[in-house]
């Protein structure tokens, strides 16, 4: 079943800090960071599943998520990344 | 032992290296394995198997270099090409069925751009070619999200205060590639020369393109 955006471009966003031992695609870096949705990239097959050869019913909506690196880094830096996320890996900033 | 190679007569050699006194690395010998069970059980025939080492082979910064000067020079091609990579570039005649999705970020005066993979090695081969051995290098992909000011400084790019440099990691399933900035200059220059000056280090955005 697709799962409809959650999220809304210029919402700002936190990604969970879970750590699965099996293959996901969430760099230990932006674990618990907060960051604000960009682009909405739409549904796509949930990697979890599909690295295992396991089909995935479940399509995941794709979001590119900007971090400032004063948030990731701290300090004043202007410099920012970018990351393409799952919506099950971000969740409200206060959460 | 006799050994073949000690005699002196011009007949033709095995041309296959890896007989060549080469001892098989354990990569090597679980390719061949791997090879050639695949095509014993008629996964893949030996014409799809030439057919893909022709495309990795024939893959380059130069096809990159060729589409990003052409947008260049005509601005309409350039805005669809940014807003719909792969549908543009499939309109020039390129075969992108087994191209993953791609996404051109434009350089600006106020924004430089710079692509990495920190989970892997993902990287815009279609465009860009194999990788270069740097890019799949942990220090490359740890240390570019935490200080790309720095490690662009060592790849001799010296990036404004003013402007913001954006790193792009590459996730999930979409390859990254830098449109450039044309340098000033160029306005005369047609579409085969300018290409020449768009190395595949810009693209990734190591690197600007400059005049020779």
């Amino acid at each position: 079943m697709a799962e409809t955006q959650e999220f809304s471009i210029g919402q700002m966003v936190r990604v969970k800090r879970l750590w699965p031992t099996d293959h996901h695609r969430v760099p230990y870096y932006l674990k618990g960071k907060i960051g604000q949705v960009a682009t909405c990239l739409g549904p796509v097959e949930n990697p979890e599943l599909t690295a295992y050869f396991k089909k995935s019913s479940d399509q995941h909506i794709l979001y590119r998520v900007r971090f400032t690196h004063a948030n990731l880094w701290g300090g004043n830096q202007t410099d920012e990344t970018y990351a393409d996320l799952a919506g099950k890996w971000l969740c409200e900033p206060e959460g | 032992m006799a050994d073949h190679h000690d005699h002196t007569d011009d007949h033709d050699h095995a041309t296959d290296p890896d007989l060549d006194g080469h001892t098989l690395l354990e990569g090597e010998v679980w390719e061949a394995a791997l090879r050639e069970l695949l095509l014993e059980k008629g996964v893949i025939t030996p014409p799809e198997l030439n057919d893909q080492m022709n495309r990795t082979a024939s893959q380059s910064a130069a096809v990159g270099a060729s589409i990003i000067a052409r947008a260049w020079k005509d601005q309409k091609f350039k805005k669809a090409l940014l807003a719909n990579p792969k549908a543009t570039i499939a309109n020039l005649g390129h075969d992108v069925s087994t191209m993953p999705d791609l996404a051109i970020v434009e350089n600006r005066v106020d924004v430089h751009n710079v692509v990495v993979c920190t989970l892997c090695s993902c990287y815009p081969r279609y465009m860009l070619g194999p990788p270069p051995e740097w890019y799949r290098s942990a220090a490359y992909r740890a240390r570019v999200v935490r200080d790309p000011r720095e490690v662009l400084i060592e790849f001799g790019l010296s990036i404004s205060a003013e402007t913001t440099i954006r790193v792009y990691d590459s996730t999930a399933d979409f390859r990254y590639m830098v449109m450039p900035r044309c340098p000033p200059g160029t306005e005369d220059m047609p579409v085969k020369h300018l290409q020449t000056i768009i190395t595949r280090d810009s693209m990734i955005g190591v690197g600007v393109p400059k005049l020779p």
